[in-house]
């Protein structure tokens, strides 16, 4: 288990310095002079002689990369070029909203997801798994901002049941409000994702009431729900913890536009106010965080699988 | 001369290859969801290239009152500048398929020999290119056109270089994991045995064979290739007015829920037939050909 995680753990430093590279060249990507992309177009003389001599813009290129790490191992990613507050508070606001929504969408998906993959794998022949089939090709067909504005117009505006525009309601703090702002996004990002893990609990479940074991269990006369409940699904879930802990990932910045349709606060719309600005300290620290997260959650994941499932390690 | 077993060898699987494809091609027809989406992206290809006689007007000029509901003139109603909703779906097909045929075609055509090199030679340039794509398929690949067009300005002509390059890994993943499975293989060491060139054997003995799962995963390109393209320019930031694009329109239509309803509809539910039958032809590929997993599973989430 410990050299599995070690070996996990030396692939993964080089993506992020990869991706340290790339974000940082970025800027140089930018036409024009890369302090004045970081700064803003409304920065003065001096604010642009400030930004050259504290990210080192004078010296050779390798050694202002270096420079660049430095402050951002330190968790200094810069100014937003805007509004001039820290990078990393800006992201830190912005959090709390993002994994609200993530998790809200993930158990509208997860609910969806299991009963109607259960079902479709259990009678493969049947209307029921040919109705879920044509579910999963639409929900995986629809593209969710579309979703977004349909639901704006059937439950915003001809029934006024949730607000058009949903604001970061903590839970703690109120959870009906919560509801309210939450769950329409929540409903467009766990439908799309319900179309994806459905499919893999169908696919993995049908593979293990196949399996030797699934006989043996029936053949101690274990009554068909244990069997399927106790033995097949249970090892059915674990491929499926590899797509739920994926699509956790995607949800740090695959939301942007979901996020703008309904003009929730999280990381996805910062990213796209940064965009539509050209704050290129901002996208640069998003994009960052948003690698090294994916890859963490990644690590974690296959960590989580391992040890769920020791024939891993052998691989 | 007769023939050697080490040639009978390398002759082999491409016999076996046509058997396959023969009984892929049966499958494939069987197959109600391939059928079904063939048949409805033949009609949209036929769309696409007969705009002009299909479209009753121009789709950039005005047609008529603004914002009419849909009526005997108008099929769709018209949009806050009176030019013909129809007219303009129409024409946004064309704009969609142009998309996510380069997208497709790009990401293809650079990823499937990089994938089959750094497969068939691996050393360090593999550990690199690897670590790479471990990169790219880290950022989802709305973000990653996001920040390309971000940094480079937005056009139909970078748009589709944006998500052309997002899609690249995968091919590459895809190549290089079946080159790897095949470079050890009989008839591989057979062609190695002959003296066949390093080029010969990874362009005419593997590419042929790893072909299979590379038409899934064009498919599969060119749907997400289309849903990001308009998720992007419905945020702006993609294809610019006053293009017909699918995506554009649902942006605009957002201002004027009240008044028309069916411009925040009806767009929309072109994106979603267009990206429902490539998905459909994706799957009964999948099926036909028994490349369940090859693909990636996210499709794009926007």
């Amino acid at each position: 288990m410990g050299s599995y995680v070690i070996r996990r753990l030396l692939q993964f430093v080089p993506v992020i310095l990869l991706a340290s590279v790339a974000v940082w060249a970025l800027i140089y990507a930018v036409p024009g002079n890369p302090a004045d992309a970081l700064v803003g177009p409304d920065a003065t003389p001096q604010a642009v002689a400030a930004a050259k001599v504290r990210l080192g813009l004078d010296r050779p290129v390798v050694e202002q990369y270096f420079i660049w790490l430095g402050h951002a191992l330190h968790l200094d990613l810069g100014h937003s070029a805007i509004s001039g507050q820290p990078v990393t508070e800006l992201m830190a606001s912005r959090i709390p909203a993002s994994i609200q929504l993530a998790v809200f969408s993930m158990v509208i998906g997860l609910v969806l997801a299991f009963p109607l993959g259960i079902a479709s794998a259990l009678k493969p022949r049947s209307v029921l798994t040919k109705a879920i089939n044509l579910y999963q090709a639409v929900a995986l067909a629809v593209p969710t901002f579309w979703v977004g504005i349909l639901l704006i117009i059937g439950l915003a505006i001809r029934v006024h049941l949730f607000p058009s525009i949903s604001n970061y309601v903590p839970f703690w703090a109120d959870p009906v409000g919560a509801f309210k702002n939450t769950f329409m996004p929540a409903l467009c990002l766990g439908t799309f994702i319900s179309g994806i893990i459905a499919r893999f609990v169908t696919a993995s479940l049908r593979q293990s009431m196949s399996q030797d074991y699934i006989r043996t269990a029936r053949a101690k006369g274990v009554p068909e729900y244990g069997v399927i409940s106790r033995h097949a699904l249970r090892n059915a879930l674990l491929p499926t913890v590899t797509i739920v802990g994926l699509q956790v990932g995607s949800f740090l910045g695959g939301t942007v536009v979901t996020e703008v349709v309904f003009s929730y606060p999280g990381l996805g719309r910062m990213i796209y106010s940064a965009v539509t600005s050209r704050d290129y300290p901002v996208i640069q620290g998003a994009v960052l965080f948003i690698v090294v997260a994916f890859l963490a959650i990644n690590l974690v994941v296959d960590v989580l699988y391992a040890y769920l499932d020791p024939r891993v390690q052998l691989r | 001369m007769t023939a050697s077993p080490a040639t009978s060898a390398a002759v082999a699987p491409r016999v076996a290859t046509r058997r396959v494809r023969y009984s892929a091609r049966q499958k494939f027809l069987r197959s109600t969801s391939g059928l079904i989406g063939t048949l409805v992206f033949l009609v949209l290809v036929v769309i696409a290239i007969a705009a002009p006689l299909i479209a009753p007007d121009s789709p950039l000029k005005r047609a008529g009152d603004a914002l009419q509901q849909p009526n005997a003139h108008h099929w769709f109603g018209t949009d806050e500048l009176g030019r013909d909703l129809f007219s303009r779906v129409i024409y946004g097909t064309r704009l969609s398929l142009e998309t996510a045929v380069g997208a497709a075609a790009l990401s293809c055509v650079v990823g499937l020999p990089v994938g089959i090199v750094t497969g068939y030679l691996g050393g360090w340039v593999d550990a690199v290119i690897m670590r790479v794509t471990d990169f790219v398929l880290a950022v989802p690949e709305i973000l990653f056109a996001l920040v390309v067009v971000a940094t480079l300005g937005s056009g139909v002509f970078k748009l589709t270089l944006a998500i052309g390059i997002g899609a690249t890994p995968a091919f590459i993943r895809l190549a290089r994991a079946s080159t790897l499975s095949l470079r050890d293989t009989e008839y591989v060491l057979a062609a190695r045995s002959m003296g066949a060139a390093k080029r010969d054997i990874m362009f005419r003995t593997v590419m042929p064979n790893i072909l299979p799962p590379i038409f899934v995963q064009i498919v599969v390109t060119a749907s997400v290739a289309i849903l990001v393209a308009a998720a992007l320019s419905f945020v702006g930031l993609g294809t610019p007015p006053p293009a017909p694009s699918w995506g554009g329109m649902l942006q605009t239509s957002r201002s004027y829920l009240y008044q028309q309803v069916w411009y925040a509809i009806l767009p929309g539910v072109a994106l979603a037939i267009t990206v429902g039958a490539l998905d459909a032809i994706g799957r009964g590929l999948q099926q036909a050909l028994g490349t369940e997993t090859a693909t990636k599973a996210s499709g794009a989430m926007g």
